[in-house]
């Protein structure tokens, strides 16, 4: 082979050489490269580097510590504070009582703030929970067990009870169920639906695809991408985690924008076209913004905790 | 019904040995991506409680990246707000790979170098000085690192190549 795929100044060529992913030609031709002898050094000196040891028997007796710390911790409670549990459930149901009360019977709309997830029950139990700055709606008069139909825009996680037809329109596509758990997310142009539970049907810009558990499926402008995972619940109600794969970074900043309410100045000074997979919490700024402004290479600076400011690259 | 013929993770025996066998990796891999030993064996502890306490949601064919995945979320969540420094002295290197030729005087000299070396290392740029300790020291492939890390292979050669001109810029005349 005489022609190199890579220019031997390049950054692909350098990685490629010290991996021992080169060809034989292309290794020899880099010998004669003028910082060849201090590129080998660094090879050498990173061959001698490990990280420092790990007592593998203590951290596992630690794990099985804290597994069985649990157990006991849960045993014990509900006797010896039989008066303060009780206050705690009387004061959830009142709590409860209340959010229903103010969200069930005059309004169907529900509309979460950034940053803010909203749990509510459905005429037939079903369970929504919203995330950021989403919106759920239906119409209480025209909701029939046999025909159940939700409006959303934003995110959601539902768990919804067995029975006949259960419909999530969006925008961007509808989801049609019988009884599962499922997240349904329009982002952008994106429609992202992932199965934690039972089967669902997805249907988008003439396209339909039918989703088991532990799978997720996202279209965008009528192409199809699919794949699976493992996360038992959405990571933004379990870990605090906003977690996508693939989507563009107007659609970043988007999903960004309903966990924190700030304010982003110079934004056209990043390529919107730019695919972004990654996570960033929900519940920690200057983390997030340091992910995602660092995955995407670009300068930045965070005034307070109201204003990002991206500078000209 | 399935028939359970697979290992399952809630078997003590089978926890055991999978945290025997996924513990060491999981905790280098956590200490390139975060830069702090102590935070990262503290998230290896919690990663495996959490896997421990829904084994049985969990096949066991998936169990090694959900505990990756966990693993990293929960390290993006509790993150301190400070930006934590890479500490250098987590990386140790041992003198007798390498120079095997060389007299006591050349390996003290090396060591001074050595210190200088794992310095410029720890200030590269965070997913720079990532995919540098995954490949130079925990070998991974550049496929492995693009796969964990959720972005292209020449994506991670590129980062590498950076953090490697880097180092060589900063280590000055060698």
């Amino acid at each position: 082979m005489t022609n190199n795929k890579y220019d031997i100044n390049s950054e692909e060529f350098i990685a490629k050489w010290i991996s021992g992913d080169l060809s034989e030609a292309e290794a020899k031709a880099f010998e004669a490269h003028p910082d060849y002898a201090s590129y080998l050094k660094i090879k050498e000196l990173s061959n001698q580097l490990s990280f420092s040891d790990f007592d593998q028997q203590q951290a596992f007796d630690n794990v099985l510590e804290k597994t069985r710390s649990r157990v006991i911790q849960l045993d014990k409670t509900p006797k010896k504070n039989i008066w303060k549990y009780a206050m705690t459930v009387a004061a959830a149901i009142v709590l409860l009582f209340g959010l229903t009360k103010f969200f069930t019977p005059t309004n169907t709309i529900h509309q979460g703030v950034a940053g803010e997830q909203l749990a509510l029950k459905l005429p037939d139990h079903s369970e929504v929970l919203l995330n950021g700055d989403s919106r759920v709606s239906f119409s209480k008069k025209y909701w029939k067990a046999n025909d159940r139909i939700v409006d959303l825009t934003g995110e959601a996680y539902f768990k919804v009870t067995k029975g006949q037809k259960f419909t999530v329109n969006t925008t961007l596509g509808k989801v049609q169920v019988l009884g599962t758990q499922f997240t349904v997310n329009t982002l952008g142009d994106t429609f992202i639906v992932k199965c934690f539970e039972g089967r669902v049907g997805v249907t988008s810009e003439g396209v339909y695809k039918e989703i088991t558990k532990g799978m997720a499926v996202q279209v965008r402008n009528a192409a199809v991408d699919a794949w699976e995972f493992d996360a038992l619940v959405p990571s933004w109600l379990d870990e605090g985690v906003s977690n996508f794969r693939k989507i563009e970074v107007s659609e970043l900043i988007e999903a960004f924008k309903r966990q924190y309410e700030v304010e982003i100045e110079g934004i056209e000074h990043i390529d919107n076209k730019e695919i972004f997979t990654g996570s960033f919490p929900n519940k920690n700024l200057q983390e997030a913004v340091k992910v995602i402004f660092k995955t995407l290479d670009v300068r930045y600076k965070l005034e307070g905790n109201s204003k990002i400011i991206i500078f000209k690259e | 019904m399935k028939v359970i013929q697979n290992k399952s993770i809630c078997e003590e025996n089978t926890f055991q040995s999978f945290f025997m066998e996924h513990s060491l990796g999981l905790r280098n891999f956590l200490i390139a991506k975060f830069g702090n030993k102590d935070e990262a064996e503290d998230l290896v502890q919690e990663a495996f409680v959490k896997l421990w306490n829904n084994c049985e949601k969990i096949e066991f064919t998936k169990a090694k990246s959900y505990l990756f995945t966990v693993a990293v979320n929960l390290g993006i969540s509790i993150k301190r707000h400070e930006q934590v420094k890479f500490r250098h002295h987590d990386i140790i290197a041992d003198y007798s790979k390498g120079y095997t030729n060389e007299t006591p005087e050349f390996e003290m000299e090396s060591k001074e170098f050595m210190d200088k070396f794992k310095a410029v290392i720890a200030s590269l740029p965070e997913r720079q000085r990532e995919v540098f300790l995954l490949s130079r020291i925990e070998k991974k492939t550049y496929r492995e690192i693009a796969e964990v890390s959720g972005v292209s292979v020449k994506a991670i050669e590129k980062l590498m190549g950076k953090a490697l001109k880097r180092v060589r810029q900063d280590l000055g005349n060698i």
